[in-house]
């Protein structure tokens, strides 16, 4: 085998990573993390579904909008991801407008901040149904696609909330990312043979809306980010380049891992 | 294509950067080095072993893509080595923004059995080996608030595998907790510092995982049935790894083992 050392493929940097050709769906889009998924996505080429719960503001529009200037097909569906009529229905739509989904992002997410001991039923299951069930109906309807044609890459977004106990997080979330992070493992077990890759980004603190409470107030921000590189917040651009990078290629042989994009706060 | 402020083919690219790579004459190291060549690195290729000629060979196809390559024969757990090996590559081509650790010491073995690599030689190749590297390199890029370091450590250091709790183990699970350390360590001068955890590959097949029940057993719980990991796969993360694209990725480990551990 000793030959075989340096017959590496001639491998294209521009290649490894690229999406064109590709069809992705992007759930809570609208803004923030999903929105720099889609347009980072249809920037290396790949055609772009956006989903959000809030269709009215006119954000969702603009994110297709994005994916259009970049000379991209795109689709912006208004889905509640916690209903399963409404992810059939969005998975459908991207189908007969792409013919094929080669890429899922689950990003939409909802955040309330409570501690167990204060949280209601209603909290709780809200977040858990859209965090986690919104998650899991997705997968389902993407991945009999995919497992029919052999092909396929799932990425869900999570948090670090999901991986260890913090302070600041709120609990339900917590909990249900930590939910999401499992089945994306679980995901990855069932789906790879069928060649289909699953993995979980965590991000950290990243500036978004739903972390709004925390940069827009200087003190905790300060001891939120002490740990970071650079002692800041994470943009969703960050978020965005690693999701790209386990779309593609270059994360060919890697399934069921979590990967943190929170600039070493849990290193 | 500018997408929000972001060039996409700038995300991977290592244009005028330049890196260096250890246990560069083969496998996860000589795949390494050609991706990075291919991104647009100069490169500074280390390995103990020059005699094979392995290593130079790899040099010259690097240099007829039209890339600056030093290479040299260095022991990483060698401390005037890796500090000659470091002024040599500053001298030459001035800077230093990725290094990729790559050390392997490929005999593991259960920790009873005699014949394994002893403490010495086992802690000395991986662990000693990719500290003194670190550390060398480490200082060159605090001093420029830049760089990437991406160590390549095992699965192994990870998980116990049957009849195989060697110092192999022992050494790659060191390494996994100084990248930890060292990426906390270094947060504050924006150096990265990252771990990359490879399943078996196809490199190391013939070597030692198919004679081994507990190893191959692992192997075939791979989630990606329809084929075998490649050194090119390692490559590619560690790619990623060194560039833009991880600009928020830090005191990572990136298993990349077609899903054995997940």
């Amino acid at each position: 085998m000793a030959e075989r050392w340096h017959e590496t493929r001639a491998m294209k940097v521009k290649d490894l990573y690229d999406l064109t050709g590709k069809a992705a769906i992007v759930t809570g889009a609208r803004r923030g993390i999903g929105a720099a998924i889609a347009v980072l996505f249809a920037g290396a080429g790949a055609d772009v579904a956006v989903c959000d719960i809030e269709s009215e503001t006119g954000e969702l529009e603009a994110v297709a909008g994005s994916v259009r200037e970049a000379g991209r097909r795109s689709l912006a569906v208004k889905a509640d991801v916690a209903v399963k009529a409404d992810v059939e229905k969005a998975v459908g739509k991207a189908l007969k407008e792409f013919g094929q989904i080669d890429i899922l992002v689950n990003n939409a997410g909802i955040g309330i901040g409570k501690r167990v001991l204060e949280v209601v039923e209603e909290d709780w299951d809200r977040t858990v149904a859209v965090n986690l069930k919104g998650t899991m109906l997705f997968c389902q309807a993407v991945g009999r696609h995919m497992v029919e044609r052999k092909s396929g890459c799932i990425i869900n977004i999570a948090s670090i909330a999901g991986l260890k106990a913090v302070r600041e997080s709120a609990r339900p979330y917590a909990a249900s990312k930590a939910g999401v992070i499992m089945l994306s493992r679980e995901l990855a077990r069932e789906l790879g043979p069928h060649g289909i890759r699953v993995n979980a980004i965590a991000p950290g603190a990243i500036r978004t809306e739903m972390m709004r409470w925390l940069w827009a107030d200087p003190e905790r921000l300060k001891t939120a980010t002490m740990g970071t590189l650079l002692g800041r917040m994470g943009e969703p651009e960050e978020v965005a380049s690693v999701a790209l990078f386990l779309a593609s290629e270059g994360a060919g042989w890697i399934t069921g891992q979590v990967i943190r994009v929170d600039g070493g706060t849990l290193a | 294509m500018l997408v929000a402020g972001i060039v996409v083919s700038d995300l991977f690219s290592l244009k005028g950067k330049v890196a260096f790579i250890t246990g560069a004459r083969r496998g996860i190291g000589a795949a390494t080095a050609q991706l990075f060549a291919e991104a647009g690195a100069d490169l500074v290729l280390c390995d103990p072993d020059v005699a094979s000629g392995e290593l130079s060979s790899l040099t010259q196809k690097i240099r007829q893509a039209g890339r600056r390559v030093i290479s040299l024969k260095a022991d990483g757990s060698q401390k005037d080595d890796v500090e000659n090996a470091v002024t040599l590559a500053l001298d030459e081509l001035g800077h230093i923004d990725a290094l990729v650790n790559n050390v392997v010491l490929g005999k593991p073995g259960p920790a009873g059995d005699t014949a394994a690599p002893d403490w010495e030689e086992a802690v000395n190749a991986n662990l000693r080996g990719c500290y003194l590297c670190c550390q060398a390199v480490a200082r060159h890029m605090a001093g420029r608030r830049s760089g990437h370091i991406v160590n390549i450590a095992s699965i192994e250091g990870m998980i116990a595998v049957r009849d195989q709790a060697g110092l192999y183990a022992v050494s790659k699970a060191g390494i996994v907790e100084m990248t930890r350390s060292l990426a906390r360590e270094l947060a504050r001068c924006s150096v990265h510092v990252n771990g990359i955890t490879p399943g078996y590959l196809r490199v190391q097949m013939p070597q030692y995982v198919q004679r081994e029940p507990a190893r191959m057993r692992l192997m075939e719980t791979r989630a990606l049935k329809a084929r075998v990991g490649e050194a090119d796969d390692i490559a590619a993360v560690a790619l990623f790894l060194s560039t833009p694209a991880s600009m928020w990725v830090d005191g990572e480990i990136m298993v990349v083992d077609g899903g054995a551990l997940a």
